[in-house]
């Protein structure tokens, strides 16, 4: 295979690992359920759209965290739209280690595993406003670019999708 | 409708034999893609044309099984009702009509090791 580290499912980054994870796991709930408080914290909730466990336990899911002498310090999802689209998801990285380059680590983990299944794009939604700011860099910063929504997603001033070409 | 069949390359036969060694069966990505030596960037968009021209059609694992394998989930293949059969009639070489057969120079098959005669 061209990627072995994402095709395998686990990657070696600087002081940790990425590798598929349970989103059951007490410490991965924890981690989970600041993230939807966040979301709901800073977007109404008929647009905030982060998944719950039992969502990213569906078909079609690749849930990840990057942890380092076991600590747990960030989680991300790849969801497979179709043949040729994903979805990155569930992005989070805990506030003690933010600013180390964890979630760009988890993001081109990510990237290189819908390579690896053969995917041309992929595609997120995020939020607008100022707390989701670093998020957007982070994807700006990777080569994503402003799209309009997509999968079942509905355009609103609260959310932005940006999209990846792979192929 | 009929849907337009998908272009028989190289690497769309050599996975089209492998799923007709058992035309009943299903087979997840990363087994067709040992199978045939094809890496993923090269075999999911195959299977990807193969859905949208109905031969195949696609599904994903039941079961969260595996998280614990610690693997993303997989993705599983099978022909259609008419898939394999329009599968065989291609690899035999079958033409509509009025369709021209393109030329075949009887290049010889690179011999490369786990390559199917």
């Amino acid at each position: 295979m061209n990627q072995p580290a994402a095709s395998a499912g686990r990657a070696a980054v600087p002081d940790g690992e990425i590798a598929v994870d349970d989103p059951r796991a007490a410490d991965v709930r924890a981690l989970l359920q600041r993230h939807l408080a966040f979301a709901h914290a800073h977007t109404p909730a008929e647009h905030a759209y982060a998944l719950d466990i039992d969502a990213l336990l569906g078909p079609a899911i690749t849930f990840c965290s990057y942890r380092a002498g076991g600590e747990l310090l960030a989680v991300g999802t790849l969801h497979q739209l179709d043949g040729t689209h994903g979805e990155i998801k569930s992005m989070h990285t805990a506030e003690a280690a933010r600013g180390r380059g964890i979630g760009q680590a988890m993001l081109a983990h990510l990237i290189a595993l819908a390579r690896a299944r053969g995917m041309h794009r992929v595609s997120l939604e995020t939020g607008t406003m100022a707390a989701f700011g670093s998020a957007r860099a982070l994807y700006i910063g990777a080569g994503f670019t402003p799209c309009g929504p997509f999968g079942g997603y509905q355009p609103s001033p609260d959310n932005t999708f940006l999209t990846l070409r792979l192929a | 409708m009929k849907k337009k069949p998908p272009r028989m390359t190289q690497a769309t036969k050599m996975v089209l034999r492998e799923m007709l060694a058992d035309p009943a069966a299903r087979y997840y990505g990363l087994q067709l893609s040992k199978a045939t030596a094809l890496p993923g960037g090269t075999l999911y968009p195959i299977m990807a044309r193969l859905e949208r021209a109905g031969w195949v059609t696609g599904d994903w694992e039941e079961s969260v099984a595996h998280i614990a394998e610690g693997r993303p989930p997989r993705h599983y293949y099978r022909f259609t009702d008419d898939g394999a059969e329009q599968a065989r009639a291609a690899l035999a070489g079958a033409r509509r009509p009025g369709q021209r057969r393109r030329l075949d120079f009887g290049m010889p098959w690179p011999d490369l090791p786990g390559m199917p005669r």
